[in-house]
Order: structure tokens, then sequence, then C-alpha cells
């Protein structure tokens, strides 16, 4: 059987090959020219390792980790311990941000089956601008020792439970040396503006991020809608393979224990790293030690 | 006609492609059942020939079998169509087999290589995938092996895309999911694969709705949170395969509206039953029973259309959402409270009624067409 003529259609396809991968390249090479928008020195805390590194994926990628993200290590023994994590919220997410996001809140009557009182209006993206450790950061860690304090003091009156506070004091600890430090502060649609807004380099990065709308009760009891940045649109970092060395000789963790497993001992950040943002808001690894 | 040089003309406008392998199926099955009548007819004694008529025909026919075997690659039993189907099943899997180990193999050479020769291995894939596939087409006569070789070339060019913006660390953009459907349409084009082609337009209706939720502010990965995207890809899919006459794409129609009504159908189903998906500013309750309506009336549409069209995809897409409606509605309704003997002899009696319905709709329809490629 003759088959159809295909070096017309091969041809094309051949094309859009070369044309696919050359635009990705183009828009990595636009990033990083003329200049970065932001440079960070990040460390473990921000740049996290994979807890699993299989023979079957040799290439590696850093998650990059908010101040809303507990330590993989923290979370994995959280969740066989069954202890519920405190979550943070970001009361500039309130209201009238989400508006000036774009979600629609007021034109939908309460759906009497939304637990919450607001029915979803799904995720939107928008400009992140990130601070390390700034002011926020400072304050979330004064508040977190605040309700440590808080507890120990219901514990010397007996009203709440030794165990409690012995989990919260070393949750405390963890996050003084080993909690991510970047925190989100800001959020919009003019990523100019944002710039104008944030001009340290050093200390703040615009990037995109994922906004999703829950809800917080206020001190009145009302249910009030309230944003929370669900993560990054890169959530993770590529390590090229000629600064890898640093990352490559540091020992594996060891696995959490099914039962009964006790928080991590905390500890300094083994590595820090640079991350470069560009013209597109898209990261890279400059440096690693 | 004596011989059978002249097969081809005997196909519709002298083609040699699909649909005339269509044809040439329904021509095989016409010699076959010819010759189980004339048997009967002649044990009967209603009909008389002489032996050397009989030895006639016989001869012409194996021609034209043996030239149809060669050109169409036919089945000409009804075992031979039975085990055709598992050759397609067989390189379905085989061609979800040799993509998976593209993947792995990719991730497992990735870190060990330094980035101008990961660029080059990435691009240099879904090229050797074409080259391929092209070989393989040059000697297949069936289009089983070009169809895995076509879904492996098209499994190299996702890796590639995919693999190569992660190691960038770029956001993916929806253009990806047309660039791969694209690529995929033209290999269906090329080589008549059905399957690929299939694959190419679940693509490009992602694009579509990939770039409608992106354009409207949202996270465009997310996309089925609002499914009320892909209605619009769904909506022109289907409207092509109704409405195309150029080839290569009008060898295809079913596949169109297939996939088209797939895409239209099962978001407005997802919104009909869990209506906090929509975004329309309107109450849940009014957005759902608007959506049961659409859908519904939608539904009986296809079905109507398809019997009226003969076109049995099309009725049967609109039969499987509608049956899909009125059982989730009918649970969602009678469960929490009907005596569940009762819930169930009411579904096993609308049950009945439906094989009912279908089978007047196959009497409806007529003898099947058989499809185009694998």
């Amino acid at each position: 059987m003759k088959r159809p003529r295909s070096l017309g259609y091969l041809v094309a396809a051949f094309a859009l090959v070369l044309a696919a991968n050359a635009l990705l390249l183009a828009a990595a090479a636009w990033n990083r020219h003329d200049g970065e928008r932001a440079r960070l020195i990040l460390t473990e805390r921000e740049l996290a390792l994979p807890t699993d590194r299989p023979a079957d994926s040799t290439g590696l990628f850093l998650s990059v980790k908010l101040s809303q993200d507990p330590p993989d290590r923290v979370r994995e023994v959280s969740f066989r311990r069954r202890y519920e994590l405190p979550r943070t919220a970001y009361p500039w997410l309130d209201r009238d941000k989400l508006h000036e996001l774009g979600f629609r809140l007021e034109d939908r009557p309460a759906d009497p089956g939304d637990e919450h009182g607001h029915a979803s209006p799904g995720t939107r993206r928008a400009f992140v601008v990130l601070e390390l450790e700034g002011d926020a950061w400072s304050k979330w860690i004064a508040a977190e020792a605040d309700r440590v304090a808080a507890l120990r003091a219901q514990v010397a009156a007996g009203t709440a439970p030794a165990a409690d506070l012995a989990d919260a004091e070393s949750l405390l600890a963890i996050d003084r040396t080993m909690r991510s430090r970047l925190v989100p502060i800001d959020a919009g649609r003019d990523e100019a503006l944002l710039r104008r807004r944030y001009p340290d380099a050093s200390r703040y990065a615009v990037v995109e991020g994922i906004i999703v709308v829950g809800s917080a009760r206020t001190e009145s009891g009302e249910v009030e809608p309230r944003g929370r940045v669900l993560g990054l649109v890169v959530g993770e970092i590529y390590v090229p393979r000629e600064l890898r060395s640093r990352l490559d000789a540091l020992p594996a963790e060891e696995p959490v224990p099914e039962t009964n497993p006790a928080w991590p001992a905390p500890r300094e950040a083994r590595y820090q790293a640079t991350v470069a943002f560009g013209r597109r808001n898209e990261p890279w690894l400059v440096e690693v030690r | 006609m004596a011989n059978c040089e002249g097969c081809g003309r005997l196909l519709p406008e002298g083609a040699r492609h699909s649909p005339a392998s269509a044809d040439a199926q329904a021509r095989a099955d016409r010699i076959a059942a010819f010759h189980e009548e004339l048997a009967e007819l002649r044990r009967a004694g209603v009909v008389h020939l002489a032996e050397d008529e009989l030895d006639s025909v016989e001869r012409f026919h194996e021609r034209v079998r043996r030239e149809l075997v060669e050109r169409f690659d036919v089945d000409l039993s009804e075992r031979g169509k039975q085990i055709s189907f598992g050759m397609r099943a067989v390189s379905l899997i085989g061609a979800f087999a040799l993509a998976a180990s593209v993947f792995f193999l990719f991730h497992r050479v990735w870190g060990l290589i330094a980035m101008p020769l990961q660029v080059a291995v990435l691009v240099a894939a879904p090229l050797a995938g074409l080259v391929g596939t092209d070989l393989v087409a040059a000697r297949d006569r069936s289009r089983y092996f070009t169809s895995m070789a076509a879904l492996f070339a098209v499994a190299c060019f996702v890796v590639d895309i995919s693999l190569l913006g992660e190691s960038l660390n770029q956001a993916a953009a929806p253009w990806i999911l047309g660039a791969w459907g694209a690529f995929a349409l033209i290999l269906a084009y090329a080589y008549r694969l059905g399957l690929v082609h299939a694959v190419g337009l679940v693509a490009l209706a992602a694009f579509g709705g990939g770039l409608i939720t992106g354009g409207l502010g949202g996270d465009w990965p997310n996309m089925l949170e609002s499914p009320e995207s892909l209605l619009a890809p769904g909506a022109a899919l289907t409207v092509l395969g109704l409405i195309l006459t150029r080839r290569p794409a009008a060898a295809f129609l079913p596949i169109f509206r297939t996939v088209g009504l797939a895409v239209l159908l099962g978001p407005m189903f997802l919104v009909a039953m869990w209506s906090r998906l929509s975004r329309l500013p309107t109450d849940p309750e009014t957005t759902s029973l608007v959506y049961q309506i659409l859908l519904a009336g939608l539904c009986a549409a296809a079905v109507w259309f398809g019997i009226a069209r003969r076109m049995r995809d099309t009725a049967y897409c609109g039969m499987l959402f509608g049956v899909a409606l009125l059982y989730a509605k009918f649970t969602r309704l009678c469960w929490s409270w009907m005596p569940k003997y009762l819930f169930f002899l009411i579904v096993a009696a609308s049950a009945m009624a439906l094989l009912w319905l279908l089978k007047r709709m196959r009497a409806a329809l007529g003898p099947a067409p058989q499809p185009a490629g694998s």
C-alpha cells in the first residue's frame, strides 16, 4: 500500500518543534537580559531540598518555601502525630484587597450549603510581594512567642495540658531556626506599581502567585472572606549541574518513624543560595555555598 | 468487472485513503455475506449456477479480497475483527508504556548532563520520533505500529517542552498545550491516525480553556475549577465536526464531534451537579437548574440529530450524558429518603427502558461504519 505524501507534514512538525523550543529559550534569555529585578540571599529555610531523591530522578529542584509553609519534616511529623499546626493568616488579604485582585464576592448570594458562608470563587493569579526577614517576619515570630507565653500561663493555671506546651515550645524553637523568613506582604495586578512601592531589590521580590479565598471569623463572630497565598506560580528552582556539589555532599535525612515521631531538633541552615529574579519575574540560581 | 486493476475506482472518488478503508471493509463484508447467502440459496434449491460460473465468481472475489487486504488491511472474518480490536488495545498500551519510558529516562539522566546537552537531547527526541514514525509508516499497512510511533513522538514533544520549561524555571503558559495539540494533529493528518487526532483535539480544547481561564485572571492549570471555560472550545469542535468538508480534517469528523461533545457536555454536567463551580453572578440553585435544562436539551438534540443524520457518535454521546444526568439527578433527589430496595428497583426498571430505547436507536442508525485509522 502506498502511504500518503507526508513530507509537507513532516517539515511542519519539525518547524513546530524547533519554534517551540526556540521560544522557550528566547523567553529565558529575555528574562535574564538587561539586569535583575531582585536578588535575594536565601538559605535552606527558604529553598528546601526534596525529602525524597529517588535514583530514577537525578535532576535537582529546590522548593521555594514561604513563611506559611512549615518545614517538610515538621509537616510530616505533625501528620503522623495528628497534630494540627497553626495556620498563618494574612490580614492584608481582606475583602477590599480581594476585590482589587478581581475576586467577585458580593454579587453572589451566600450559598446555604457553604459552611463558610461564602461560595468559593476559585483561584486567581496576582503579583505577590515577598519580603525577606523584614518587619512582617519579626511580627509573626513575636506573635508566635506571645502565643506560647500565653499557653505557658494557662498550663501554670492548670487550664491547659502540659503536653500542648511542650509541643508549642518545640515548634517555636524550630520556627526560629528552620522556618522560612520569606513573607508575602502585598499583592496586586500592577507589577510596576508594586516595584515602585517596594524598591529594595535585596529584600523584596515581586513574583507571580496564586491567591485563593478562604474565610476568617472576626471578633464579633462574623465570617468574613480572607485570602490565602496558595503558592507561587514558579514554586521550584532548578539547580544546574555546576552548582550542585555543595548540595550533593549533604547527608540524606533519616525517614520519619511511623509511630509517635519526635519533633526534629532545631538546626541552622546548611547552605545559602543567591537567587536572582528577571524581567519576567522568573528566578534562577546564581550561587550556592 | 473481470479483474481487480480497477478496484480503487470502485471506491469513492477513486480514493486510496481513509474513508476509503471504511468502504474497503464494507466491500469485504458484503463479499462474505454474499457467499454465505448464496450457499443457503443453493442448499434450498432456489438458485442453480453452473460450476464454471461459480468458479469464475469465486476467483474474482478471491482477487478482490487479496487486493483489499494488501491495500487496506481489511478483516475477512468476525474473528479477524476481534483480533483487530485487540491489536488496537495493545497498541494503546504499548504507546503509553513507550511514553512512560521516555519520561523516566529523561528524568534519570537529567542531573548528570550539562544544560547545552540537555537542550540538545530534548530537541532531538521529538525530531527522532518524527523520523521514526515516517520510517514505520512506510512499512506498516495496518497503522497500529505507526500509531504507537506517532504517540511516542507526541510524548517526546510533551516531555521536551515541559522539562525544558521547568529547568529554565519558567511559568507554564497555555500556548504549550496548543503546540502539543498542533503537533499531534499534524501527525494525525500525515498518517491518518484517529487516536492521535483525538489526543490533539483534547490538547487544543485544553488550550482554549486555558486561554479563557488565564485571560479572565484565573490560574489556568486549575481550569477545571471553572469548567465553563471549556464550553466554547467544546462547542467549536462540535460545530467543526458538522461543517468541515475539506480534507484531511474531513476524514476525522466523528472524532471532532465526539471530543467536542465530551468537552461541551462534560463541564455542563459538572456545573449542573456542583453549581458552585460556575462563575455566573446568579444564585447556585438557579445556575444548577439552568444548566440541567440546557444539558438535557442539548443531549436530546444530539440524539435526535445523530439519528436523523446517521451519526452514531453524536447520538451515543448525547445518550451517554443524558443518562448520566438522569441517574445523577435521581440519586441526589431520592437516595437519602427512598428505601434502598425501591431505589435500585427503579434504577433497574429505567435501565430496561433505556435498553429498549437503545435498541430502537440502533435499528434507526443502521449498520455501523468502520472507523478510519487506529
